[in-house]
């Protein structure tokens, strides 16, 4: 930002003050630097920058380009403090026009306030969608980094990659990476062990190459090598993330050769990555970096296959640095031949080939890319009509000041100003105004931009913290085209208006500019008009996504989540099978129920509402699928306790028991849907499904339909197996608490901890917050269009009291009169309203109809509402009636307020 | 007259320039003034006043480069004219008139 207002300084300054204010600036810089401190003076530098162009800009008294001499005696001298320059240059216009600009505080005031927020608005949606979707990574060369996907947009195995950077030339290298899959967030994360304390962090494996292929250099030490990829053991080397290490290790430089422990294995810190380095991806800032190889350290002990040899094991992703002169799609062609000739290629990738992209697309996988766009498309589309009503308001309160500067303006024509001179001083003046307000915007979006990021990154399955939203070249070219296109609109308003300026009257003395009638049709309703229909449109926007949050936070979700605790345990390192793995979890539960705090405990896979599904497809017992017809369901794992805690009602059959254990018959409870979907007038009971491991297992009871995973799916065809029967390792524990002032969680912690130490209960959520994270962008989106609503119906507002106000000053004399010759107060004032009503409901009619495209833009967006609502229809009109008749109020109030016996005397 | 008058910020800077020597620049004279007054002051406004007091014959000015173990870079250096002195000489002997018998109240001893 300093760069670009020293850029702007710049420009406002004289050229024979350029070099030395600058050079001078710079130097006290220094100073401040020596005397406060680096950040310091970077803020005063900014602040001093930022006076000057304001000084300069707005509030200066013009210095000499070229000292005056001291002229003495009479009107020079009074004159030649402010010297002109000379006439046609362009800075002489623009000063003028700033001179004209100073003289209306209050217009300037508000035309830039309003220009900064809705461009501002605009510009942090397009730094978000540059940041995350159009800005080349920022790596030396990024248009040589490409990602390689195993077919359209699938992983690869390790051997897999070592085959591909062993065969391919045109490359100079090639790296493995995976960062999506671990992090901190993620269902399994590595645990950074301190103690008995364990705290997920985020993690990328990577091959030896991936710093060097990227060309990312370390703050500190040294980064992985290519020789910490042996495959026999792997290497136990760590690269710290630089603001986890700044937010933990308080940036020191000893940390390197510190032992860490993460999840059971212990590491070497070898190097610290470079401030500002996230990774390669958008989706997860890794606080460490350690070997792919390592993958296996984190496998459990009884796994029978190591993950990494295996070659049909699809977890990393390839990037690569093109050679000199390559292009992407000779790369293409020669890994294609690669793929199709070379013996030792997996025929799984013989099968499906690979597809070279560039690494910005590589780096997020194509359907949350694709869907990410969707979505910033469609606030883009938002903020582009909020953009319009603010345009439209600033043309409006310009039509308003050249009504007031209607004689001066007659006067320029009078004595010979053509309509190129007229045009360029209203573009001068409107593009002041713009600047300003672009300016603004910029300053505006840099932490709006932030702050809305950061709200939605959750949301769009993003970090927060990856996408570089500083403005680029891209996002001041974005500001600078809005800049320009609402200062034409603005002049080329002012000038339509000005078609048939008449010379002779404004210039009459007793004649009033604004007693010309002007029919509902002019330039300055129809402009309300517009904004009215855009903010209608925008207004039906939030409501949809308003009733969309509504209807997903209403739903029965079936379930009794209210003031349950998830806590998440890590037992992946215990050696546990299918015959002691339940006795342990029986006695975690049995210890936790036994807490004074706690009043029901349960265990399942996955928590309810939780956002994560584990399904897939299985055979149902006399249920002859359609051709082509995949059948499926979801599933879950849970203890005998389950559904009488989340209190869903077993309708038929019976419930798990203790029984249900190793050994005994393989068990299935199902919810009502899926009893209906395939097996729909039969009885469920006793009937069997083939998982698609070949297990069968029987059907014992049926369960009331409830939400499974997200608000969004709903009610799912679902499956539930005796965690028992079917041990799976890392579950997590339901807990609710008695309204005791102990804490729970770190009862339950020390509990688990004491039945067996090598248990790790890492993260703990509550459903509660999980269903609201599940609403989240609707909440955000809905928030967001409600904001810009909002703002747009306030400016349509200001626009209608503008209407009625200008038909009251301009037909005054007809009130006056209307009233003196005994017009009862009602008919003055409906003459009033009526006037500022008429563009209302113009407004109000073609926003309608417009709206109608908004449901549809919206369509993926919403929930549970029709794209034509009627209600929400409804009450945005309402809204719009009601805003519209206030707007109204004070110019009727003035209308009855006309004293005839004054407004005669006028004449 | 309003050419002829010092604004509060102009007479200071005037002040300021003439404790240089014989000519100065903008940065010295903003420490000076920060220094002397204890709050931090705008270079942008040293400038406008500088100009200023140029426009109205207090001060010339001339661009040169600074000396090369400074930097080399251009300055503009100033110097005040002999009407600025006399402009400065008759503000002083305005405040001294003034002032005159008003100490005790600023030391407390009414």
């Amino acid at each position: 930002m300093t760069r670009l207002l020293a850029l702007v300084l710049r420009l406002l300054l004289p050229a024979v003050d350029r070099e030395h204010v600058v050079a001078e600036l710079e130097e006290l810089r220094a100073i401040k630097a020596r005397e406060r401190g680096e950040k310091n003076a970077e803020a005063w530098m900014r602040r001093q920058e930022i006076n000057f162009l304001w000084r300069l800009l707005v509030c200066r008294k013009e210095p000499p380009r070229n000292p005056a001499p001291a002229v003495e005696g009479g009107m020079k001298r009074r004159r030649s403090a402010v010297r002109p320059p000379p006439v046609g240059d362009w800075w002489h216009h623009v000063y003028q026009s700033a001179r004209i600009l100073r003289r209306s505080p209050s217009f300037l005031v508000l035309s830039v306030l309003s220009l900064a927020l809705g461009l501002g608005a605009a510009t942090s949606i397009f730094s978000i969608a540059n940041g995350v979707l159009l800005r080349a990574p920022s790596f030396p060369e990024p248009h040589r980094l490409v990602g390689i996907f195993h077919g359209e947009m699938g992983n690869h195995s390790y051997p897999n990659f070592l085959t591909l950077r062993e065969e391919t030339s045109s490359f100079l290298d090639l790296a493995a990476y995976s960062e999506s899959w671990y992090g901190e967030n993620a269902d399994k994360p590595f645990l950074l062990e301190e103690g008995l304390d364990a705290a997920p962090v985020g993690m990328g494996l990577v091959s030896g190459e991936y710093f060097s292929v990227l060309g990312v250099a370390p703050a500190l030490g040294r980064p992985l090598l290519p020789e910490d990829n042996l495959t026999e053991g792997g290497t136990p080397v760590a690269v710290l993330g630089w603001s986890f290490w700044q937010r933990k290790f308080g940036g020191d430089p000893a940390v390197i050769g510190r032992e860490i422990h993460l999840s059971g294995t212990t590491y070497e810190v070898v190097g610290v990555a470079p401030e500002g380095f996230v990774g390669a991806t958008h989706l997860n800032r890794p606080d460490f970096w350690i070997p792919a190889v390592m993958r296996r350290a984190i496998e459990p002990p009884e796994k029978e296959f190591d993950i990494v040899t295996h070659p049909d094991w699809h977890w990393i992703s390839i990037l690569g640095r093109l050679k000199p002169g390559v292009s992407l799609e000779v790369a293409q062609a020669r890994l294609d031949q690669i793929v199709a000739s070379s013996p030792s290629v997996s025929e799984g990738m013989k099968e499906d080939s690979v597809t070279v992209a560039p690494l910005r697309e590589a780096t997020m996988f194509p359907p949350l890319r694709e869907r990410t766009a969707r979505y910033l498309q469609m606030l883009l589309i938002a903020v582009g009509l909020l953009v319009l009503v603010v345009s439209v308001n600033v043309t409006n309160l310009f039509l308003g000041r050249m009504d007031e500067r209607q004689a001066e303006i007659s006067v320029r024509q009078a004595m010979g100003a053509g309509r190129g001179t007229l045009a360029r001083q209203f573009l001068i003046e409107a593009g002041l105004v713009a600047a300003l307000g672009g300016a603004g915007a910029l300053l505006l979006s840099r932490w709006l931009a932030d702050l809305l990021f950061g709200l939605m990154a959750r949301s769009l399955s993003l970090s927060a913290h990856t996408a570089n939203l500083t403005p680029d070249l891209r996002v001041l070219g974005f500001t600078f085209l809005l800049v320009m296109a609402s200062s034409l609109a603005v002049a080329g308003a002012a000038l339509l208006r000005h078609r048939h300026g008449n010379l002779v009257s404004p210039l009459m003395p007793g004649t009033r500019v604004s007693e010309r009638r002007v029919g509902v049709f002019s330039l300055q309703n129809l402009l309300v008009t517009a904004q009215i229909s855009l903010s209608i449109m925008l207004l039906v926007g939030a409501g949809l996504m308003v009733r969309s949050y509504q209807r997903l936070q209403d739903q029965d979700f079936g379930l009794d989540y209210q003031n349950t605790t998830v806590l998440s345990l890590d037992n992946e390192r215990i050696p546990l099978g299918p015959d002691d793995g339940p006795a342990l979890y029986d006695r975690i539960l049995e210890r936790v129920r036994g807490l004074p705090q706690v009043a029901e405990a349960s265990m399942a896979k996955v928590a309810p509402l939780s956002g994560i599904t584990w399904g897939g497809s299985a055979e149902f017992e006399g249920y002859d699928p359609a051709e082509g017809e995949r059948t499926h369901a979801s599933e879950n794992y849970v203890d005998p306790g389950f559904f009488e805690m989340m209190g869903i009602d077993v309708l038929q059959g019976r419930g798990f028991s203790g029984a249900d254990g190793p050994g005994t018959e393989s068990v299935v409870i199902v919810n009502e849907t899926l009893a209906d979907r395939y097996w729909a007038g039969r009885n469920p009971l006793g009937k069997t499904i083939r998982w698609r491991d070949g297990q069968v297992f029987r059907v014992v009871g049926v369960v009331k339909d409830h939400f499974y995973s997200s608000l969004r799916r709903g009610v799912e065809p679902l499956t539930y197996f005796p965690l028992a029967q079917q041990f799976l390792k890392n579950p997590v524990i339901l807990a609710r608490g008695l309204p005791t002032s102990q804490p729970l969680v770190s009862a339950i912690r020390q509990a688990v901890r004491e039945v067996h130490p090598d248990v790790i209960l890492f993260r703990e959520t509550t459903i509660e917050s999980q269903v609201g994270a599940s609403a989240s962008r609707e909440r955000v989106t809905a928030a967001l269009l409600l904001a810009y609503a909002g703002l747009a119906l306030l400016l349509a507002t200001i626009g209608t009291y503008g209407v009625a106000s200008r038909m009251v000053v301009r037909r005054w004399k007809e009130i006056g009169i209307r009233t003196a010759l005994g017009a009862q107060r009602s008919e003055v004032a409906s003459l009033v309203f009526n006037n500022g009503m008429r563009v209302v409901a113009f407004g109000l009619v073609t926003g309608l109809v417009c709206s109608l495209a908004v449901g549809v833009l919206l369509r993926s967006l919403i929930f549970g509402v029709a794209p034509i609502d009627p209600l929400t229809l409804a009450a945005v009109g309402a809204t719009l009636l009601v805003a519209g008749a206030a707007a109204c109020l004070v110019p009727v109030r003035r209308a009855l307020r006309a004293d005839p016996a004054e407004v005669l005397r006028g004449e | 007259m309003a050419k002829d008058l010092l604004g509060e910020l102009e007479h200071h800077v005037l002040l300021a320039l003439l404790r240089q020597g014989t000519e100065g620049y903008s940065v010295p004279i903003v420490l000076e003034l920060e220094e002397c007054t204890g709050r931090e002051v705008a270079p942008a406004a040293v400038y406008i006043a500088l100009r200023r007091l140029e426009s109205k014959g207090f001060l010339s000015s001339d661009l040169r480069n600074a000396p090369p173990e400074e930097g080399g870079r251009e300055r503009r250096y100033f110097t005040v004219s002999e009407k600025g002195i006399q402009r400065l000489r008759e503000a002083r002997g305005g405040f001294l008139k003034l002032w005159e018998g008003l100490e005790p109240v600023l030391e407390g001893e009414r």
